[in-house]
């Protein structure tokens, strides 16, 4: 008999409770192991969002196919479905049913492509938005500065540097924006970061990288994994890396849609599109109530920490 | 009688400052707008959609431009956006496509991340 198990998250305040058999659910879960509930940190008292994963039957897989989708169906219930994984269902009640092909490998698959847009889609429905962000909290306590950004512009390595340079590094690839959008807040995702060839100089002596991923070009680094906050924490404003020639240069505010896109962009995995329109408008409202920088990531983590400084 | 255009079902509109976004939720490919394109998006955006030359007329009465550059930036500029997928109807009035660059109309930005 497959012993079962009950695995509870923390996103936000709101807890989810995650149940089926072991060694599945720890398939399933993968990095979202990293938000499990711990003693001491404040939950509310709202009813816990409910997921239930089961061995899917054969026929509820999608064919995996290549390249691998993630996509909403709009179906009576409706659901997400991922090729050679699996299909998330949501009921009308807010439970969330995953179905993971049974033999799904011991890696981040079933997450990254089921278990996160599916637990990202249930929750942006009571107000918590998944947001590909690292998150840095400033030393000064002002708050938590984010930077939303696609790969390979220079967020990890502008990450890195503010690191150096005294800030707390929450996240180095996503969090949780809770709270009302003229008061945001964000619960990080902490992840072992990882790092490309153009960041490793900014590793410290005793930060070495794992094997490097090859379909990514990246290592994770263990070493750095960022502490789990208990509670979200105050967003400060956003930062938009981009990539130069030369140490860098001081920060300069953007605006518009500029501002809004990387971080809109957000918002189009798996979706049901009402629930995009809802998600769209609140990251603005955000936008709006926190300011936005455009900041020079060059070869001197100094001028990008001074750039920073000269911001408060 | 021109066809009317109208954003995709699947594109979503949020606007920050006065500039908007458009998303489309199959693909992650976006378009950003600035302050002029956001207007001709916001036509876009309404029950019935928009004429191209309404568009046109939006243009050369609000911004000032002379009819035969607001002609060329708003054909082009449909062409982006049907690119995009971002166009209900993917054709233009005269069912031809359209061309040229905008100097400094609305702008693409190109792939999303997904």
């Amino acid at each position: 008999m497959t012993a079962r198990t009950t695995r509870t998250l923390r996103v936000g305040a709101r807890r989810v409770v995650v149940d089926g058999p072991a060694d599945l659910v720890a398939r399933t879960l993968g990095p979202l192991a990293a938000l499990e509930a711990r003693d001491g940190e404040a939950l509310d008292d709202a009813p816990p969002v409910r997921a239930t994963v089961v061995a899917a039957a054969p026929g509820d897989v999608p064919p995996d196919a290549r390249p691998r989708t993630t996509r909403w169906v709009a179906t009576t219930p409706p659901r997400i479905e991922a090729d050679g994984v699996g299909t998330a269902t949501l009921a009308p009640d807010g439970g969330l049913t995953l179905r993971v092909r049974t033999d799904v490998p011991a890696n981040d698959l079933a997450a990254e492509r089921l278990a996160i847009p599916a637990l990202a889609e249930r929750l942006r429905r009571d107000g918590a938005y998944l947001v590909h962000a690292a998150c840095l909290r400033a030393p000064d306590g002002s708050g938590v500065w984010l930077v939303p950004a696609a790969r390979g512009s220079g967020k990890t390595t502008l990450a890195l540097m503010l690191r150096r340079a005294g800030y707390a590094l929450l996240s180095d690839d996503r969090g949780f924006l809770v709270g009302p959008a003229d008061a945001p807040r964000i619960d990080p995702w902490p992840e072992a970061p990882r790092v490309g060839d153009r960041s490793l100089y900014l590793l410290p002596p005793d930060a070495m990288p794992g094997p490097r991923d090859p379909a990514m070009g990246k290592a994770s680094v263990p070493a750095l994994t960022p502490p789990r906050v208990p509670a979200p924490l105050a967003v400060r404003g956003f930062l938009l890396p981009r990539l130069v020639d030369g140490p860098g240069g001081p920060a300069a505010p953007v605006r518009g849609a500029a501002a809004l896109a990387p971080i809109a962009t957000q918002v189009v995995v798996a979706t049901d599109p009402s629930t995009a329109s809802a998600t769209l408008l609140h990251l603005a409202a955000v936008l709006a109530s926190r300011p936005c920088y455009a900041i020079p990531v060059g070869d001197d983590p100094g001028t990008t920490a001074a750039a920073l400084a000269a911001l408060r | 009688m021109s066809a009317r255009l109208r954003l995709s079902d699947r594109a979503r509109l949020a606007e920050l400052h006065g500039e908007a976004v458009v998303l489309h939720l199959a693909t992650g490919r976006y378009f950003a707008a600035n302050a002029t394109g956001t207007a001709l998006l916001r036509a876009l955006t309404a029950p019935d959609g928009a004429t191209v030359e309404a568009l046109v007329d939006g243009l050369v009465t609000t911004h000032g431009v002379d009819r035969p550059r607001a002609t060329a930036d708003v054909d082009a500029w449909l062409t982006r956006l049907r690119a995009a997928g971002l166009l209900a109807d993917g054709r233009l009035a005269d069912g031809r496509l359209a061309d040229g660059r905008l100097a400094d109309g609305p702008r693409t930005e190109g792939q999303g991340a997904s």
